[in-house]
């Protein structure tokens, strides 16, 4: 008989299930710590930063975890928090003729794309990106920011000599080049059709869309159409019940608040048209595991067509019947 | 006999009177008292009644629950605080690189501008070769003009040096006149501090700074945590009449026990805002909810069920609440990174983030990470606050691998 063959009855059996079951676990124990430990910023990166031998690394390259970050960046450390901020890299330069030339580079890993697509649009404001660096990017001489992949870049120089003052953006670039990851910009971002939308005006909301705890995370951005500046947002829940139940929440918070909510038809059966305070008519419905909605309507109509839209390729990005 | 009996009924009534009408009108003016009738808009009628305190030598009254807006994003919930009768924003020049001042600016612009009062941070200092260096007046008036810009004001209410590291920086001549110059032109009604320094650093800022006699204001750390120094020294400001603001009024970031049903931030606001010397608290808010759940404090003071729970929260986390002294490094033999080990734990039970707990333990080597403690019969580390450290480190190898 073969000796992996399990007898079928008898004392040896349970004795074999455990021997069984903890080489399994050490195996399985061996393999997870063995694996290579994955940095998101690689040790090397600031060196070959270094844009020419006029520059060099002033001192060591520094390092901040969220506990600390205050230190570095005071209270808007939370800020970075929020956002799921793993740890923060960074480096002085500093240029050997200029003397008092300085440029200083964080690197922010935030564990995802989304969240630092999130930090990054924050910080930018309603802009195109302007420089071609990592996934989008902005800034002029003094400041430059960009995102690539699940890290945030800040840059910021303090250059004197006219001859110089480029050297902030070759030295982004040259960190953009070298941090591991894709220049995608992450998923998410396409739950809202591009069409009439306004660029730079995306944003990812951690917290609250319109301030609802109950339509915690999503997209928002604007849009153009029939000459008005309209919002649309797609909130993501852990599923479709939960997001019925998000839209339930915020119909019930319209009831309180004294505003009528009229149903939305051909919309899905909860679809709902009030008025949100500040922000005109709005519009929303559930897709599947979203809540997808459109405000800062003068008219529904424009509304209607954009809602449908939104609809259409959360359908489609998300396979959703 | 009668006339006096009278005389006396009057008298009795008279001062009841008079006690209740100064109580109130010093210690618990409402929005309509200071604002007359509330702003129409989302909710107005649903608007807790709103405690309003004078911000020391300032003489403003501001609202005990404040708006410290850094974190937001969303307009709405500005709104929202405007309607409930919240008449203090802060923010900071380096807030979203400035989005945030744009933001609160468009609304309170929206709003009306006089109704409320706007606090900003300049940072008088940056980096330059790894340390800190003081900035100039000149570039701290220039980032004060950008910040009114954004904010699409010519003036705001209380400007404040940005983060205070170094007890000597309020009394430096670039600070004084920068804080004067701004005082003199108009563009800040008045100038404060704010600092979230630990220890001594704390209590030589308020001490050197009370010295100058200059500051109107203090943004300071102050949680049922901080140790009774750190109380002291606000309290010797606030007796000179500065203004005080708490700031991280929520200690730490675990959140409550489901299974002991606490609700500790509530009580932790209350501690600080039932300290006498606090004139108002301004935790950071992202939605709506946290807007109601804080402004639920208002109008109650601090009771022994508080207390209770406080407590009570204190004693389910700090057991597992490493406060990061680093003395338990060195009783390790085998090096494990007790401290990180700690940090990924606290993402996972205080943050609620087990992918970031996780993630974070991955990146420790296996030389680092608590492989080494699964099969120590001996430990030698000790943590002098109480913590269990082999325990935890246990715990967190067999949830993380």
């Amino acid at each position: 008989m073969p000796i992996f063959i399990l007898p079928e009855t008898g004392p040896a059996r349970p004795a074999l299930r455990c021997c069984i079951t903890l080489l399994m676990i050490l195996f399985f124990l061996a393999v997870t710590c063995i694996t290579p430990r994955a940095e998101s910023v690689p040790g090397p990166i600031f060196r070959s930063a270094l844009p020419s031998p006029e520059w060099q690394i002033d001192g060591q390259p520094y390092g901040f975890v969220p506990q600390n970050l205050y230190e570095y960046i005071n209270g808007e450390a939370e800020f970075f928090i929020a956002f799921g901020f793993i740890e923060l890299k960074g480096a002085n330069y500093t240029s050997v003729a200029g003397g008092k030339d300085t440029v200083t580079i964080d690197i922010y890993d935030m564990g995802n794309k989304l969240n630092a697509f999130g930090v990054f649009q924050s910080k930018r404001g309603g802009r195109a990106s302007a420089l071609n660096l990592g996934a989008a990017s902005d800034g002029s001489d003094g400041y430059l920011a960009f995102y690539k992949d699940r890290v945030f870049v800040e840059i910021q120089a303090y250059i004197t000599r006219e001859k110089e003052k480029h050297m902030a953006e070759t030295m982004a670039a040259s960190i953009a080049a070298h941090l591991p990851g894709d220049n995608t910009p992450p998923p998410e971002l396409f739950y809202l059709p591009e069409k009439n939308r306004i660029a730079g005006s995306e944003r990812y909301i951690n917290g609250g869309i319109l301030g609802h705890a109950f339509l915690d995370r999503g997209m928002v951005c604007n849009y153009r159409i029939q000459g008005q500046k309209v919002t649309a947002f797609v909130a993501m829940l852990a599923s479709p019940q939960d997001a019925v139940h998000a839209l339930e929440q915020h119909r019930s918070f319209f009831l309180k608040s004294g505003k009528k909510c009229r149903p939305l038809d051909r919309f899905g059966k909860y679809g709902f048209v009030s008025e949100e305070p500040y922000h005109q008519k709005i519009m929303e419905t559930q897709v599947g595991a979203f809540v997808a909605g459109v405000y800062d309507l003068n008219t529904l109509e424009a509304g209607q067509t954009l809602l449908a839209d939104i609809i259409t390729t959360l359908k489609q990005k998300e396979n959703i019947r | 006999m009668k006339e006096k009996q009278f005389t006396r009924r009057r008298f009795l009534k008279n001062l009841t009177l008079t006690c209740t009408c100064s109580t109130l009108g010093v210690h618990a003016l409402t929005a309509r008292h200071v604002w007359g009738k509330p702003p129409k808009g989302a909710g107005s009628n649903q608007s807790a009644p709103m405690e309003y305190r004078t911000l020391g030598k300032t003489g403003l009254k501001v609202s005990a629950l404040s708006f410290g807006v850094m974190r937001l994003s969303e307009p709405a919930v500005l709104f929202k605080a405007l309607d409930m009768g919240i008449n203090y924003f802060d923010t900071a020049h380096r807030y979203q690189n400035g989005n945030n001042e744009i933001m609160l600016g468009k609304v309170l612009k929206q709003y009306g501008r006089s109704k409320v009062f706007i606090a900003t941070k300049i940072p008088p200092y940056y980096k330059q070769f790894g340390s800190k260096r003081l900035n100039d007046q000149k570039s701290m008036e220039t980032m004060m003009e950008e910040s009114l810009r954004r904010l699409q004001t010519d003036y705001v209410d209380v400007v404040f040096l940005h983060s205070i590291t170094d007890p000597e920086w309020p009394v430096h001549d670039e600070m004084l006149g920068f804080c004067q110059k701004m005082k003199k032109t108009g563009k800040a009604r008045f100038v404060g501090i704010s600092f979230h320094t630990t220890g001594q650093t704390y209590v030589d800022t308020v001490d050197r700074s009370l010295e100058t006699g200059f500051y109107d204001v203090f943004l300071a750390t102050l949680n049922y945590k901080s140790p009774p120094e750190h109380i002291q020294a606000l309290q010797r400001a606030r007796q000179k009449d500065v203004g005080i603001i708490a700031m991280k009024t929520q200690a730490g970031g675990y959140k409550p026990e489901a299974k002991l049903s606490l609700n500790p931030h509530q009580a932790a606001l209350k501690w600080v805002l039932d300290c006498g010397f606090v004139d108002c608290a301004i935790p950071g808010m992202v939605n709506r909810q946290q807007l109601a759940e804080n402004a639920g404090v208002m109008g109650k003071r601090i009771g022994w069920s508080d207390r209770k729970t406080l407590s009570a929260y204190y004693d389910a986390v700090k057991d597992r609440y490493c406060l990061r002294c680093g003395n338990c490094i060195s009783s390790c033999k085998k090096q494990v990174d007790i401290s990180t080990i700690h940090r990924c734990l606290m993402y996972w039970e205080g943050y609620e983030d087990f992918d970031l707990g996780r993630a974070t333990y991955r990146q420790l080597s296996p030389a680092e990470n608590a492989l080494a403690c699964m099969g120590c019969t001996a430990p030698t580390c000790n943590c002098i606050n109480g913590i269990k450290i082999s325990e935890r480190m246990r715990h967190a190898h067999i949830h993380f691998t």
